[in-house]
């Protein structure tokens, strides 16, 4: 059994249009408090121009598009879609008031056939850039698909 | 009292890391769901996680990432920063679950770009089920000025 088509292979490379974002204090606050819980959350990420933590830029700015529309490749309908991984390279902490573009794109499409069935892997890359054109960070999403095997498949 | 930021220099290959543990509440699940703008019911909703196989509601991977990336913020402070973190997810663990999380040095290494530490982590639950590994790299302020 095979999932993937010439169609969605043809999808591997596209990008989305970039999109500008302000990280908002705010933000940083919330993230904060949510991984801190049932503690405060460190003072260093509180305050008006605080740095966020490592990877809160990174994961609100993929969750906005964790699958950009455009990106998401033709495949058939699974709930069971989940992430299986991360890779995060930061070149510089990302602080309240930065103004970022991103761009995300299909890196990577590809499929497994194991004892339970096919997994197909969809590998997004995000990338983050500053006004001066500097790239900030760098991320890749993995995600994963699982189509059972149903009875009598061979 | 907490502990005072790790140095490059009080660093050895082998070391490891502090401890995190955290058991992670249906409210924590929910301020972290919230925050990241992800509420998809899989992880809030225990009843449709068992529909689709597992034995509860899913916990969200990035939190798993966000505690591994806490762990070492708080343990390099102002020392350094952390540069490169990859992860993967490979089995689920389950809202309601108690987590540790750590690892240890693996590498250190200085040139001149200046000193970095890599590291291996992980996160179990308490069933003994080790359902996120990853590594990370830290850049640390060189006291030697490599």
């Amino acid at each position: 059994m095979s999932i993937l088509t010439s169609e969605a292979l043809s999808y591997i490379g596209r990008e989305t249009e970039p999109v500008t974002e302000v990280i908002d204090p705010w933000l940083i606050r919330n993230f904060a408090r949510a991984i801190c819980y049932p503690e405060p959350p460190d003072t260093r990420w509180t305050g008006r121009e605080a740095a966020a933590p490592f990877h809160l830029p990174v994961v609100f700015l993929e969750h906005a598009a964790l699958e950009p529309s455009g990106l998401a490749p033709p495949l058939p309908p699974t709930p069971q879609a989940l992430k299986a991984g991360n890779e995060y390279e930061v070149l510089r902490p990302v602080r309240a008031g930065d103004v970022l573009t991103i761009r995300h794109r299909l890196a990577e499409l590809r499929e497994r056939e194991g004892r339970s069935g096919v997994q197909v892997f969809t590998t997004t890359e995000t990338t983050a850039h500053d006004p001066s054109g500097d790239l900030v960070f760098r991320v890749r999403t993995i995600m994963v698909r699982i189509y059972p095997r149903e009875a009598g498949d061979a | 009292m907490p502990e005072p930021p790790v140095r490059f220099e009080d660093l050895r290959e082998g070391m490891e890391l502090p401890v995190l543990v955290r058991q992670v509440s249906f409210a924590e699940h929910c301020l972290f769901g919230s925050a990241i703008g992800n509420l998809t019911l899989m992880h809030l909703d225990a009843e449709e996680g068992r529909r689709l196989g597992f034995g509860g509601a899913l916990m969200y991977g990035e939190l798993r990432l966000a505690y591994l990336s806490l762990l070492l913020e708080r343990w390099v402070e102002s020392s350094g920063r952390l540069v490169h973190l990859n992860c993967r997810y490979t089995g689920a663990d389950l809202v309601g679950d108690t987590l540790t999380v750590t690892g240890r040095v693996s590498r250190l290494n200085r040139d001149e770009s200046g000193a970095h530490a890599l590291c291996e982590l992980w996160v179990d639950n308490q069933r003994g089920e080790r359902n996120t590994v990853g590594t990370a790299e830290l850049a640390f302020i060189d006291p030697y000025g490599g």
